[in-house]
């Protein structure tokens, strides 16, 4: 994975490009998009829990599961009904392409054996070939993302000032 | 009108619940059946069978335990294998590894991907940056109302 910074980034840029576009997206749907892309890396709490989950549950569980498309979906899912009635369909839309965002990026990672983990769960478990363009520890890709984001904020703040 | 808020919530609460169990349902299946979809032997398997998976490619994620001139030892617990290649990494380094199981313990590698042994720190620090940078962007545009237990956009009272 590259790092989260990146992954809020790349879904900044994203979404408020799209508010640029898309009228009926109001500048507020731009930090569910980011909270989409780290949702996957949920699965890195893992790394920070030392106990392993069997040993406190009566049943154990792969935090890695989290950052798959299944349980990923129905994160999506449970965090839309957090939201009025009115909004769920769009808040679940804006979180799940945030989402898929994470799962791109994470797919174009280096892996020894050249095989993108299985993220499709449950619906396959297929495994396509790695983009093989960055290592995790690499801080060129956040470097790289920083950017045009401080691009897009640049002119969105101006855009608003003017606005006013 | 409450009453129909009341239904409204229940059946929000029940959708919830059920989109709890699934996720938990999938935690708990990913980390069963993946050990059977795996098309490499799991770790424990192989140390406690190791003359079984012999010439078998494996892949697994390593911590570099010594580093001496053309011979690694890297260790995912509880395997413990042998490179004998000189490589570029430290002791403590994670690695990823996919290669051939060798007799005595000896890892043939493939292709080797390498991490900065410092970039675990480097990670956290700026994941959690970028996760402030996201919290505080969605609480300056929206609340919490806790009459109706939902978020809303600032300034929709």
């Amino acid at each position: 994975m590259p790092d989260l910074l990146t992954h809020v980034l790349v879904a900044y840029v994203l979404f408020a490009l799209a508010t640029w576009r898309f009228d009926r997206l109001p500048h507020e749907y731009v930090p569910l998009g980011m909270v989409g892309a780290m949702v996957p890396d949920l699965s890195k709490l893992g790394w920070l829990v030392p106990i392993p989950p069997e040993e406190v549950l009566p049943i154990s569980f792969a935090w890695a599961a989290f950052h798959r498309l299944g349980p990923f979906l129905a994160l999506a899912g449970i965090a839309a009904l957090c939201f009025e009635r009115r909004e769920r369909l769009a808040v679940f839309g804006v979180v799940t392409v945030g989402g898929f965002s994470h799962f791109f990026l994470d797919a174009l990672n280096a892996r020894a054996d050249r095989l993108v983990p299985p993220y499709f769960y449950p619906f396959t478990w297929w495994r396509p070939p790695t983009g093989d363009l960055w290592v995790s520890s690499e801080i060129w890709p956040s470097m790289v993302a920083l950017l045009p984001a401080a691009g897009v904020w640049f002119v969105t703040t101006r855009w608003d000032h003017f606005d006013r | 009108m409450r009453s129909r808020r009341r239904s409204v919530d229940i059946r929000r609460l029940l959708a919830m619940a059920v989109l709890f169990v699934l996720l938990s349902s999938m935690l708990v299946h990913y980390d069963l059946a993946w050990q059977e979809r795996s098309p490499y032997p799991a770790t424990g398997e192989v140390q406690a069978q190791y003359e079984d998976h012999l010439g078998e490619r494996t892949f697994h994620w390593f911590v570099v335990r010594e580093v001496h001139d053309q011979r690694v030892v890297i260790e995912s617990d509880p395997l413990v294998l042998t490179i004998e290649k000189d490589l570029a990494v430290e002791e403590g380094e994670l690695i990823q590894v996919y290669g051939v199981l060798r007799p005595e313990h000896r890892f043939e590698p493939i292709r080797v991907v390498d991490r900065d042994p410092r970039s675990r720190l480097y990670l956290l620090g700026i994941s959690v940056f970028g996760a402030v940078l996201t919290l505080l962007g969605f609480v300056r545009s929206w609340q919490f109302d806790p009459e109706g237990l939902v978020f809303q956009r600032r300034g929709d009272d």
